[in-house]
């Protein structure tokens, strides 16, 4: 599998120089394609930090972002918001959707943004996967958190993006639907060929990555490959009593 | 150490202002430009009432007595022409004889008269005849003053005026055209234009001329002669001698001839000729206090607005407040007294910019050389206090219901992380509310067009009127329950043309349909007044072209260029003309003014041929009854007035003629503007025939030809002051005038868009802020920011449409309806100016796009991970 994008000698220093914190120190770690990668780690740990670097929306201190090659470093505001536009896919915790806008015109806002039509093929697909074709005329409001969640994920799947950055995604769900949108997020990788970059600090919703990033202190401080929802927790655990 | 504090709400208002001073300038920010318009206007006013003083007092001074001579009676008080051309009201004068007499009396020291008249100046430049004056201001000539005594005017350069060739002139009226001591110059005094030696410049008082007005100073007897004085003068000054009482002086100079003379104190004489300019000048104060009223009450609407953004933005500090334990009142009271605060403060800047504006004015008219005397500005007490009292009242008021709101606010908004939807209260029974008001109004105003509801306490235009008001505030009341039907109008275009960012602006016009309206009525209020003024005056020219087409018969009219200051149409002009072949009909008018029932009015004398040149509408008699000789003919709305019928005898007293009994003869309708009230016949009446200067001519040729308009041209141009109109020159003049005046009124109302405006960019910021989390992921997923600014402006152009198309519709219909009402008046013609109203509908979006700038650059300046984050 290719590399698709990768952190070359990270660093983001808030604050000046007495009163300065290290969100990440000296970050090296690639992200392959095809891939389902959760970064985790304590509160303060740098893991939100180092996904808005990833994804341009915040400028490491010093060090490189290459996407595919391409130093995102180096670009300016308006390159920066082209590439999240038409090569990342975006999930949050809350607050996903514009509220006037009805289920389908959100997900379809990327590509709106751009000027494109979007390949209606493809999102009805996506929208089929994650099943929320009849809700597609429902404004936010009208819908379930869940739901909500959900129609969020197929915007950030809409573009067919390089990359999707998800942050804490199932954080303000009930379990129960907090399982679907994993669900449907390992599946994207899984039979829809995407790439997920997701922070979380939840083992359960880690379990569903096919790798674990753990960060402690802005360094990395463990790489498990698939791990199991226990190992997660014991890895957690050993970070936060040390 | 910890403060103590009984009042800490009050603290807490004050620490508020302190710390956001912003807030201060956006929520003042209409108050302080009304109170700045209020003052500035008051400032202008008082400051030029006290310099007009002290300028008459100077003018008069060391002088004691005026002698004025009796008018008789209906000529007292008479002012405003009523009729076209110039009318002399000075109807008698005072022999030379009197200066002489009143010299003779031991008690006087010195005594000199006074001529005053019109004379105006006349340049050529490039062969082109110019007539030097400024714009209305009025062109005099008069007799210089040679008493040692007189200090009215003083040379500035050269010598005075020493024989019948010679002529001083006021110095701003010499420097502004370049004349010099030794140059020659055309002045037009009485009927012919003659050429005088320019032998010196002078000043009155230390203004150079009062007003704006030309003066040309001659020797005195050339004076007597040209201004139409022969032996007589205006007026005479007199100082009395030492040791002498000023009633018993008083007493024997009007003693000399007690029917005559009326003798008045120098200083009252300066009071009262003082009094006559300030009252033209509270006449311009008035109507910058109107307009200054209009920008307050647009201010109201906005500040209540602003209140309301300000108050939602600090709901989180408030309801920390109320979670404390303050109570609703308590909060109530605190917005209330920061509003107190934010009044004090901008009405205490309004007044500093009005001093600012007063003297922007000022300077501004000394530039245009208006002749404003100089003197200190003046801001009275009461004008401050005023000022003061209107932006507290107005701020505090419109504070009142965003106070309530704000006292409303639950503890647990403390609390909770999201910012605050307001509740959405339902809009029916504004609807209702607004609809009931609107259908009152609507049926005051259709009432009394269509005849059937006649309230018995109003005129039909005063009905009207208050109809229309009423509409308006049944409007107002109801544009919130219609911005969503409406912006629905915009949707599909929008998006068509904006695609997902216009879908966004529309969506976000309709969330907050009350805010939307609010501030699009703020907007609505300048449209309105502005489209009623634009449709009022396009179809007052439609009126006048239809009215001139139908009604002038003539060909040509001939007339004076400028009403105001030149003397007329020598009369050798309607010889010269009758002389040509090709000139078949002509007809000459003449008017004095004449004395009916102890009241001035205008005797007006005509050639036969001018029922010919003008339609006029037969009512009663005959024209053949009219060329008899004692006949006189009388206007139909002055025969209602006066309750004249045909046969009725009329007494006229006619100036150095004395009484003279008439026989109404002939009623008859001047569809146009009639030169006067009653008519004789011109060849009947030899005080008439034997005048040198015409007040109006029309005349018919056999065909138009080039060659013939060349020719008439020609003999015209030995005329100057005098102009000559094709029926489409006369529709030319009309347009031009009342142009001329909708500009005026356009400048004016530009202060409210203004104002307007303020109001926007408010509710834009708001919307904005709301939306922080909104636009930060828009960025986020990958929203250019110049598309977040798109988004603003569209948004911004729907507030600007709503409150411009409403305010337009509303205009043309209150215009419509005052012209209906004023139907019986004779106007019955209504235009729309099609492109000013797309041209201010488009100033309009413009002036939101503008509004909209600094709110859109914060949005598009939004930090992503702020409105992103949750950690």
């Amino acid at each position: 599998m290719n590399v698709i994008i990768k952190a070359k000698n990270l660093s983001k220093i808030y604050g000046e120089k007495e009163t300065s914190v290290k969100a990440l120190d000296n970050v090296d770690v690639e992200f392959k394609e095809n891939q389902f990668t959760a970064i985790m780690g304590p509160s303060g740990s740098g893991k939100s930090t180092l996904l808005h670097c990833l994804a341009g929306l915040d400028r490491a201190t010093s060090g490189k972002i290459l996407l595919k090659g391409q130093d995102l470093s180096t670009l300016n505001d308006k390159q920066l918001t082209k590439i999240r536009r038409d090569s990342f896919g975006f999930i949050f915790q809350a607050f996903n959707l514009i509220p006037t806008l009805t289920a389908e015109e959100n997900i379809t806002l990327p590509a709106s943004i751009a000027g494109r039509k979007p390949d209606m093929e493809w999102v009805e697909n996506v929208v089929k996967t994650v099943g929320i074709d009849d809700r597609l005329t429902h404004r936010p409001n009208e819908l379930s958190g869940g739901q909500q969640q959900r129609v969020a994920a197929a915007r950030a799947m809409a573009t067919k993006p390089e990359v999707i950055f998800a942050d804490e995604p199932s954080g303000n769900l009930d379990s129960k639907s907090s399982r679907e949108l994993l669900t449907f997020m390992k599946s994207f990788v899984e039979e829809l060929d995407q790439t997920i970059i997701m922070v979380t600090h939840d083992p359960f919703a880690a379990s569903f990555a096919g790798r674990v990033i753990m960060l402690k202190d802005g360094e990395i401080a463990s790489d498990l490959d698939s791990p199991t929802q226990e190992e997660i927790v014991t890895e957690v655990t050993s970070l936060t009593n040390i | 150490m910890f403060g103590f504090t009984k009042r800490p709400l009050f603290l807490i208002a004050w620490k508020n202002l302190k710390t956001y001073p912003v807030r201060i300038f956006l929520t003042t920010s209409s108050i302080i430009l009304g109170v700045a318009v209020i003052i500035a206007s008051n400032i202008f006013s008082e400051s030029n009432k006290s310099a007009f003083d002290n300028l008459f007092t100077g003018i008069y001074e060391g002088v004691d007595l005026v002698v004025q001579p009796i008018q008789e009676d209906f000529a007292q008080g008479f002012s405003g022409d009523g009729g076209q051309g110039p009318i002399s009201f000075e109807v008698k004068k005072i022999p030379d004889e009197k200066i002489q007499e009143i010299q003779n009396l031991p008690s006087v020291k010195a005594s000199w008269g006074e001529v005053l008249g019109f004379a105006q100046f006349i340049k050529v430049v490039d062969g082109e005849t110019i007539l030097i004056s400024n714009g209305f201001a009025p062109t005099f000539g008069a007799a210089w003053d040679d008493n040692e005594f007189a200090a009215q005017w003083s040379l500035v350069t050269g010598s005075r005026p020493t024989n019948s060739k010679e002529v001083v002139m006021d110095v701003i009226t010499a420097e502004k055209n370049d004349f010099k001591v030794g140059d020659r110059v055309t002045v037009l005094a009485g009927a012919t234009p003659a050429t005088f030696t320019i032998v010196g410049t002078a000043e009155f008082g230390t203004v150079g001329a009062p007003g704006g007005s030309t003066f040309a100073l001659f020797e005195f007897k050339t004076a007597q002669r040209l201004l139409d004085s022969r032996g007589e003068v205006n007026l005479i000054n007199v100082v009395i001698q030492d040791g002498f009482d000023i009633d018993d002086v008083k007493n024997d100079i009007t003693n000399l001839d007690k029917e005559n003379l009326s003798v008045i104190n120098a200083q009252e004489a300066a009071a009262e000729q003082a009094d006559s300019i300030k009252q033209g000048l509270d006449f311009f104060n008035t109507i910058l206090n109107v307009f200054a009223g209009i920008a307050i009450f647009v201010g109201a609407f906005i500040i209540q607005n602003t209140f309301r953004i300000l108050l939602l933005q600090r709901t989180k500090e408030l309801s920390l407040l109320r979670a404390l334990g303050t109570s609703k009142r308590q909060i109530y009271r605190l917005v209330i007294s920061e509003s107190l605060f934010m009044s004090i403060i901008g009405s205490g800047i309004g007044i500093g910019l009005g001093i600012g504006l007063a003297v922007a004015v000022k300077e501004g008219l000394q530039y245009f050389e208006f002749g404003l005397p100089d003197g200190p500005l003046v801001l009275t007490t009461e004008a401050a206090i005023t000022g003061l009292i209107i932006g507290i009242t107005v701020t505090i008021f419109s504070s009142l219901l965003p106070a309530r709101k704000a006292s409303q606010v639950s503890p647990m908004e403390a609390i909770r992380d999201s910012v605050s939807t307001p509740k959405r209260k339902s809009l029916v029974l504004r609807l209702l509310l607004g609809s009931l008001v609107s259908i009152f109004g609507f049926g005051m105003l259709f009432g009394v067009l269509y005849d059937f509801l006649d309230l018995p306490t109003l005129s039909s235009l005063q009905q009207v009127g208050f109809g229309a008001g009423v509409i308006f505030i049944g409007i107002s009341v109801i544009t919130p329950s219609i911005t969503k039907p409406f912006v629905f109008l915009f949707d599909k275009i929008y998006e068509l043309i904006f695609g997902i960012l216009g879908k966004l602006a529309t969506e976000n016009s309709k969330r907050t349909p009350r805010r939307t309206a609010s501030t699009a009525s703020a907007l609505m209020i300048g449209l309105t007044l502005i489209s009623l003024a634009n449709v009022i005056t396009t179809s007052f020219k439609a009126q006048a072209e239809s009215l001139i087409g139908e009604v002038i018969l003539a060909d040509y009219q001939v007339g004076a260029a400028n009403v105001f200051a030149s003397p007329g149409i020598p009369t050798g002009l309607s010889e010269e003309l009758l002389a040509l072949d090709e000139v078949t009909k002509l007809s000459r008018t003449r008017a004095t003014v004449v004395g009916y029932n102890e009241r001035p009015l205008i005797l007006g004398a005509v050639d036969l041929t001018v029922f010919d040149l003008v339609k006029t509408d037969d009512i009663a008699g005959s024209r053949e009854d009219f060329i008899n000789k004692n006949a006189v003919g009388i206007l139909k709305r002055t025969a209602e007035r006066e309750e004249l019928k045909i046969g009725d005898e009329v007494l006229l007293t006619i100036p150095e003629e004395g009484q003279v009994t008439f026989v109404v003869s002939y009623i008859f309708d001047w569809t146009t503007q009639p030169p006067a009230e009653f008519f004789v016949l011109l060849e009947n009446n030899t005080f008439f025939s034997e005048e040198s200067l015409d007040t109006e001519l029309y005349f018919n040729v056999d065909v138009k030809t080039d060659e013939l308009e060349e020719k008439i041209n020609t003999i015209v141009a030995g005329y100057p002051g005098v102009e000559i109109r094709d029926e489409e020159g006369l529709v030319e003049e009309a347009n031009n005038q009342i142009q001329l005046l909708l500009n005026v009124i356009y400048g004016f109302l530009s202060i409210s868009v203004f104002v307007a405006l303020f109001g926007i960019t408010n509710t834009l910021s708001l919307s904005v802020f709301e939306r922080t989390r909104e636009i930060g992921l828009m960025r986020a997923i990958g929203t250019y920011r110049k598309q977040i600014r798109r988004m603003i402006f569209i948004e911004s152009s729907i507030i600007a449409i709503f409150g411009a198309a409403l305010g337009t519709g509303l205009g043309i219909f209150f215009a419509w309806s005052l012209i209906q009402a004023l139907a019986d008046e004779g106007f019955t013609v209504f235009a729309v100016s099609i492109s000013q109203t797309f041209m201010w509908i488009g100033i309009a979006i413009i002036a939101g796009i503008i509004a909209a700038i600094l709110p859109a650059i914060r949005a598009s300046r939004q930090n992503i991970l702020e409105a992103i984050s949750y950690e």
